[in-house]
């Protein structure tokens, strides 16, 4: 897709880390199946891990989460309104000050000069300061709370004041991160320093920009006179270095910004003596000084910071870039995006009813004696019948007094012939059967058969048996008997040995 | 016929089809119940690659009353080439009705051209009454493969593969709770094997799962290493009041330290299972040893406007130049900066002394400073080593846990005997990079690096995958 940004902004950083810190919530396959199905769109991204990422996030934020990026790239432009403007204000009303003339005292040159170039090459040398590294910064002791310092004078804080007004869920976010640790304190550390460096020297720009526009329209609108004085001991010799100097990067295309020596010499002033200018030619000569003071305002004032806001504006972006690539979660949102997604799950849950009955079917234990009973093997639960009547004997007291088969190798025909001679035998009917093997729907509905013939009130004892006869695992029995609570037959019961008699 | 294979996992009640389903479909939502009929409807489990299906199984419930669907379609018999027809008219016959609704649903997707696994356990003797559900899965006409699957100890292994080798082309041995991510696609290469127009489809499938297994490691080793990443860079602030002693905030900043290393882990535990689609794990796991405070307090940090005492030096320090150059200016450089200088000094010395009255001082409502006691980063050097040790023990026991497996992941200290020695090398990386994460420094590089270095560690831990 070609609509995906190559830069993000603050807003987007912002976004990121509140739509990570989201995620850590959001259960992992469904983050893999949102992930790839974007990363899909996003293939040919997959070497570019910022563009990726920025396309990722634009696709998974809600038009809420647009609007609140969308506000907090507001407030960041409204900061920046308000430091050019304010920047372009004082400019100009800076300069007209400097620039002050009511006739009676003309420009002072050098005041011009000290405010509009001379001061910003000393400010830049604090901006120096705020660049320095922070491996060069530890290493001298007190420079980096001077570097701190200087950041807390910077114009660019009008951005943490705005910051207070960011989207709450953003501040949160934001909260959450700084308070995770020394990494992210440096990712964002870093956009932050930038941010404000970046604001102040927007700031900066605009003020020089506000004086040398006052400055022209001075220049133009009124009749400025123009001297140098000052108390130190000068001579126009000596001004004339100075001004040749200044002036060297422009005089090649411009010599009329270049102050002759003439000049110099002319428009010295003293302050006493009237103010008078003892070799001042004419009153026009006075304003010959105004090309190389707009063009000293323009290299010395304009110039350089326009230069420090280039480099500002691209180390805040390469801070964002930074930030954005290295906070923690990225990576393996780029894992989901890039990777095949593998699924082997079911689509559908599993909405089977609750097979669980109720409570389970009440057991009898190993009876004293004397109990007749007819007994029913089921599916070959028992092999010798002579060991199974000793055992029936010896564990539940029962006599038995005919075998029947059915189940297992049996054909529902024999089956139903086994129904009509249970039900014509007397005694309870023990059906055996082998616990391991859970109870089926065939015997439920032979067992519903064998109530409908044998009648109500007829005993039906049910005993799970372990293979080759031996006693059931109790996990067994407990089966069969929740299993066989669903026929809700009040005269069946499951035998079980380990129980008392009732 | 279905356009990809499908294979209809197929049986007695309660022999492990849902388990075996579970296992190899590596969903844990799976549910696998000791009464019988706790499967009721078919439900299929596609596996899919980038949303195209690459085969599908199919859990169905248990034949319920094969006897009497046996000697249903004995009755219609007529020649072995139209037995499909036979099982297809009882379908056609039933389908819908309440007389055989299990064996309805199974067969349905057997009809539709699904391979049979018929599942049977191990653990338990042959009886007659499978003698039945074997003739019918073999009247369909369908391939089929038997899995033998030992619920408890394999006693009775023999005697099914002789019973089953007269109904099947393919026997084969599969314990669904206890079988490795190898055994897992080894057995899916050889459902490969029952067509050969399966053979293609199950080989792509099979190397998927492969590489995504290789993957989801590298996942899981990038959760782990986050997880060290950020435990050894964290801090607890504490913002204290003036004349609070801190010694008496102390303990209660290690115990938010130590509640939030526990969270930290905990959060990395869940991914690793995540990554692993275990997604409903117990775990029991004792809490990390308690940490030494000392260990914790590195910095006792006074703050004003979130400065250190040296950084608040500064600005006095610049603030007084500023005063300072402001006469130097005025008597127009005639003081040769002293003003600049002797204002800077000023500065910085009354800020420094005047530090801690800023404490709760308030300008129109705002808070002018604060006070904090912070905790970490910690200085333990053991602590990523206990965490990281504790984190292989979880991995290789989630990589190899089988999802028909049930029960609590018993973290047992025990059994960390049974991971391999981190060789030298490794070892050394891993400090080195430790290190790097403890200063602060390039931790999202380090992160990475930690990361590919724990999935070596973690393939040679026995969570790796198999080669395709």
């Amino acid at each position: 897709m070609n609509d995906t940004p190559r830069t993000p902004s603050l807003g987007d950083v912002l976004d990121l880390a509140r739509q990570l810190a989201h995620d850590e919530d959001t259960s992992g396959p469904s983050l893999r199946h949102r992930d790839r199905e974007v990363g899909r769109d996003l293939a040919h991204l997959e070497d570019q891990p910022l563009r990726q990422a920025l396309g990722w996030l634009q696709r998974v934020r809600t038009p809420e989460d647009e609007q609140r990026v969308g506000r907090v790239n507001a407030l960041h432009r409204l900061g920046l309104t308000t430091l050019t403007a304010a920047g372009l204000a004082a400019g100009w009303g800076g300069a007209n000050v400097v620039f002050f003339y009511d006739g009676t005292h003309p420009v002072n040159i050098i005041h011009v000069l000290a405010v509009f170039a001379l001061a910003p090459l000393v400010l830049l040398l604090g901006f120096g300061v705020g660049l320095l590294p922070a491996r060069i910064v530890r290493r001298v002791p007190g420079l980096g709370a001077v570097q701190d310092g200087l950041s807390l004078l910077s114009p660019g804080r009008v951005q943490h004041l705005l910051a207070r007004r960011l989207p709450q869920s953003f501040r949160d976010t934001l909260a959450g991160w700084l308070g995770r640790g020394q990494a992210h304190q440096r990712l964002f550390g870093r956009v932050d320093r930038w941010l404000m460096t970046h604001s102040s020297q927007v700031f900066a720009l605009s003020f020089h920009v506000g004086a040398l526009a006052a400055a022209v329209y001075l220049v133009v609108f009124s009749d400025l006179a123009f001297a140098w004085s000052t108390t130190l001991q000068q001579t126009p010799a000596d001004l004339l270095r100075w001004t040749d100097t200044l002036s060297a990067p422009w005089a090649w295309a411009w010599s009329d910004a270049r102050p002759s020596a003439a000049l110099i010499e002319h428009t010295r002033y003293f302050r006493l003596g009237d103010g008078s200018f003892p070799d001042a030619p004419s009153p026009v000569g006075l304003g010959g000084w105004w090309p190389f003071l707009v063009m000293s305002m323009a290299v010395y004032g304009i110039l350089p910071r326009l230069l420090t806001l280039l480099l500002a504006r691209w180390r805040l972006h390469t801070a964002l870039r930074h930030a954005m690539l290295h906070l923690p979660g990225l990576d393996e949102v780029r894992m989901r995006l890039n990777w095949a997604l593998v699924e082997t799950q079911a689509e559908e849950p599993d909405d089977d009813g609750s097979l669980e009955p109720g409570e389970p079917t009440p057991t009898v234990g190993a009876t004293s004696g004397g109990v007749e009973a007819v007994a029913l093997v089921w599916a070959g639960a028992v092999t010798g019948r002579e060991a199974g009547a000793e055992r029936l004997r010896t564990t539940l007291g029962a006599t038995v007094s005919s075998w029947h088969e059915a189940g297992g190798a049996s054909t529902t025909t024999d089956d139903a012939a086994v129904l009509t001679a249970l039900a014509d035998a007397p005694g309870v009917i023990l059906v055996l059967v082998k616990a391991w093997e859970p109870p089926m729907a065939e015997l439920h509905d032979f067992l519903r058969d064998l109530r409908a013939s044998a009648g109500q009130g007829r005993s039906v004892h049910v005993l799970p048996l372990g293979p080759d006869g031996a006693d059931a695992e109790a996990r067994h029995v407990d089966t069969w008997r929740r299993a066989l609570t669903t026929l809700g037959d009040p005269w069946l019961r499951v035998i079980d040995p380990e129980s008392e008699a009732p | 016929m279905t356009a990809q294979p499908s294979f209809a996992v197929v049986g007695h009640p309660n022999k492990g089809k849902s388990s075996i389903v579970s296992t190899l479909a590596h969903d844990d939502t799976v549910r696998v119940g000791d009464l019988p009929g706790t499967t009721t409807r078919c439900r299929p489990y596609p596996m899919k690659l980038d949303g195209q299906v690459l085969y599908s199984l199919v859990d169905t419930p248990g034949f319920q009353r094969a006897r009497a669907v046996w000697e249903w379609m004995q009755a219609r018999e007529t020649t072995a080439d139209q037995r499909p027809a036979v099982v297809r008219a009882f379908l056609d016959e039933f389908a819908g009705g309440d007389q055989y609704p299990d064996e309805c649903e199974l067969l349905a997707p057997v009809m539709d051209g699904a391979g049979i696994l018929y599942v049977v356990d191990g653990s338990v003797p042959f009886g007659p009454e499978y003698d039945a559900e074997m003739e019918i899965l073999r009247w369909t006409g369908q391939p089929r493969l038997a899995l033998i699957n030992p619920i408890g100890r394999a006693d009775h292994v023999e005697a099914w593969r002789t019973a089953l080798g007269q109904y099947f082309s393919v026997v084969r041995l599969f314990n669904a709770v206890t079988a490795d991510f190898d055994k897992r696609v080894e057995l899916l290469r050889a459902f490969g094997q029952l067509k050969d127009e399966w053979r293609a489809p199950l080989q792509l499938a099979t190397d998927s799962l492969v590489t995504d297994r290789a993957r989801r490691r590298e996942a899981a080793a990038r959760a782990v290493a986050s997880c060290l990443a950020e435990m050894l860079g964290l801090q607890v602030e504490r913002t204290i009041g003036p004349d609070t002693d801190p010694e008496a905030i102390k303990p209660e900043l290690v115990t938010a330290f130590q509640q939030r290393l526990a969270e930290l882990e905990r959060r990395a535990r869940q991914a690793v299972e995540s990554a692993y689609d275990h997604h409903q794990l117990e775990r029991r796991e004792p809490g990390l040893a308690a940490l030494d405070a000392t260990d914790l307090f590195s910095a006792e940090s006074w703050r004003v406007f979130g400065l250190t005492r040296w950084q608040l030096a500064g600005l006095g320090a610049v603030g007084g130049a500023a005063a300072g150059g402001a006469i130097d200016l005025a008597v127009g450089g005639a003081s040769f900066l002293a003003g600049t200088l002797i204002g800077g000094g000023l500065g910085a010395a009354s800020t420094l002394f005047a530090a801690n009255k800023l404490v709760d001082v308030k300008v129109l409502q705002i808070p002018m400073g604060k006070r904090s006691l912070v905790a970490g980063p910690t200085r333990n050097r053991n602590l990523p080593h206990v965490v990281l040790g504790r984190a292989r023990l979880h991995h290789a026991l989630v990589a190899g846990r089988a999802h028909a497996q049930r029960g609590a992941l018993d973290l047992d200290a025990a059994a960390r005997d049974l991971l391999p020695e981190v060789g030298h090398e490794r070892r050394r990386g891993l400090e080195r990079l430790f290190g790097k994460l403890r200063s602060g420094r390039e931790v999202a590089v380090s992160t990475g690096r930690l990361a590919e270095l724990l999935d070596a560690v973690f393939a040679e831990d026995g969570g790796g995958a198999a080669q395709p």
